[in-house]
């Protein structure tokens, strides 16, 4: 594994170092063989990055491939972020560190015993009261096999993060429609209507804005008004709803 | 106990004033009046502007977005170009003292005349002009229009992102509302999210 450095586009003296790497699961791969990677962000203390949503301020984190011929990466499996409020404007943010994870699918065409380069540019904006972009550029070689071998502490550091993930929870059913300026979404099957939390993934339409809820027997209303400077309302409802027994990832048309 | 009390009155008060004037700044209301000094110390009343154009922006030196537009002139010539055609360009530092971006009458008195800025540049460290619009983060922009009407808001451009290459090929929608509007015509794009560094207001 490569581990490199952030390099600094410091525009302030103040900048922390941010130490970032590219872990993948395997050391080896298997032609054909989807696996997963991982950009992983360890930060100074209170400073922190953004989320998919960053919310009132802030930018997410992007990774650019630079893939060998016929691989794809598949979308950031976002971790659930935490919110941050400063005198009413608020962020969604990770603190300490943060796993990005990935899926890669190399093609069928590749030749036992021979070896892959995967390369991104990764760019962040690191924040504390003040603000400063930051990149690096990573690099990761594996092995190509006619099996997949498991890496030494890759896998188990992003298998521990995908446990951490927002679920698919197929007996959640969310119906979701636009009412005035806001969205409105019926939950059913969700008995623990009361402590739960909703994260939009989409900052033009909702930014930082929170959702109000009202329950009644095993059903939960929830009202998630878009910002004043949404467009238009959003076709699909997409974001985090975080309750004690887990976070689970909700996708659903609005009609 | 009583510093407490005190500090759980002040914050009730001023959220249920910025959410009383915020929720009424939007595409098509009237714009909030106000009144300050700008870094030359002449009075700036909005309400006295009726009959201009008006560009509200929302700054912060510190923020990287904001650097974005000022390191490549681009900010400056906007404000030059518009404020040759008689716009009334205003721009606002609305940063709490001790914080990044803060920035006293004093210190702009330099800053405009350093940094080539065409715009008056105003102080509002106690956040009330922030506030008052809804600004969470700079760049924020404003058009007024001579009626004193909100006909844009939202981001300067399409861009988020303060990597300085992303101004090639930028659509910049301020640029364009104020080209449609001073033309007698509709604003094609009259909101879009604002991007950049949180506006730190004071407590």
């Amino acid at each position: 594994m490569l581990a490199t450095f952030a390099f600094l586009l410091a525009l302030q003296g103040t900048a922390p170092k941010t130490d970032t790497a590219l872990l993948s699961e395997v050391s080896a791969i298997q032609p054909g063989q989807p696996f997963r990677v991982a950009l992983k962000i360890k930060m100074a203390p209170e400073w922190h990055t953004y989320y998919l949503n960053p919310g009132d301020a802030g930018q997410a984190t992007q990774i650019k491939w630079k893939l060998p011929a016929g691989f794809t990466a598949g979308p950031i499996q976002w971790p659930v972020p935490q919110r941050m409020d400063f005198q009413g404007i608020a962020s969604y943010v990770y603190e300490d560190e943060v796993l990005l994870i990935q899926q890669i699918t190399p093609p069928k065409s590749l030749k036992p015993g021979t070896a892959v380069k995967l390369g991104a540019h990764c760019t962040w904006l690191l924040c504390s009261t003040g603000c400063v972009p930051q990149s690096s550029d990573l690099s990761i070689s594996l092995q190509v096999g006619a099996k997949a071998v498991k890496s030494q502490s890759g896998a188990a550091q992003i298998e521990a993060a995908w446990q951490a993930l927002p679920a698919v929870v197929s007996s959640i059913q969310p119906a979701a429609s636009i009412t005035g300026k806001a969205v409105t979404v019926l939950f059913t099957g969700l008995p623990e209507a009361t402590k739960v939390q909703f994260i939009p993934a989409d900052v033009d339409s909702f930014g930082a804005n929170e959702p109000t809820f009202s329950g009644k027997s095993g059903e939960l209303l929830m009202s998630l008004p878009l910002t004043a400077y949404a467009k238009s309302a959003p076709k699909v409802l997409k974001g985090i709803l975080v309750r004690p027994s887990g976070p689970v990832w909700i996708e659903t048309p609005v009609r | 106990m009583k510093a407490v009390i005190k500090f759980v009155f002040a914050v009730s008060l001023a959220a249920a004033s910025l959410a009383a004037t915020a929720a009424k700044v939007s595409v098509g209301s009237s714009a909030p009046v106000f009144s300050a000094t700008d870094s030359t110390g002449n009075k700036v009343d909005l309400s006295a502007l009726r009959g201009k154009f008006v560009v509200l922006e929302w700054c912060n030196w510190d923020c990287p977005y904001v650097q974005k537009h000022y390191r490549s002139g681009n900010m400056q010539a906007l404000q030059k170009k518009y404020t040759d055609k008689g716009v009334v360009w205003l721009t606002i530092f609305s940063s709490a003292e001790g914080y990044p971006g803060y920035a006293s009458s004093n210190d702009l008195k330099k800053l405009g005349t350093q940094k080539h800025m065409a715009s008056r540049l105003i102080s509002d460290s106690e956040g009330m002009i922030g506030k008052a619009y809804n600004a969470r983060n700079t760049p924020t922009m404003f058009v007024l229009d001579p009626k004193g009407t909100v006909v844009y808001m939202g981001g300067i451009d399409d861009q988020p992102d303060p990597d300085p290459e992303t101004l090639k090929g930028a659509k910049n929608y301020v640029a364009l509302a104020l080209d449609e509007a001073m033309a007698g015509k509709p604003v094609s794009v009259k909101t879009s999210r604002p991007y950049g560094c949180g506006i730190k207001y004071k407590d």
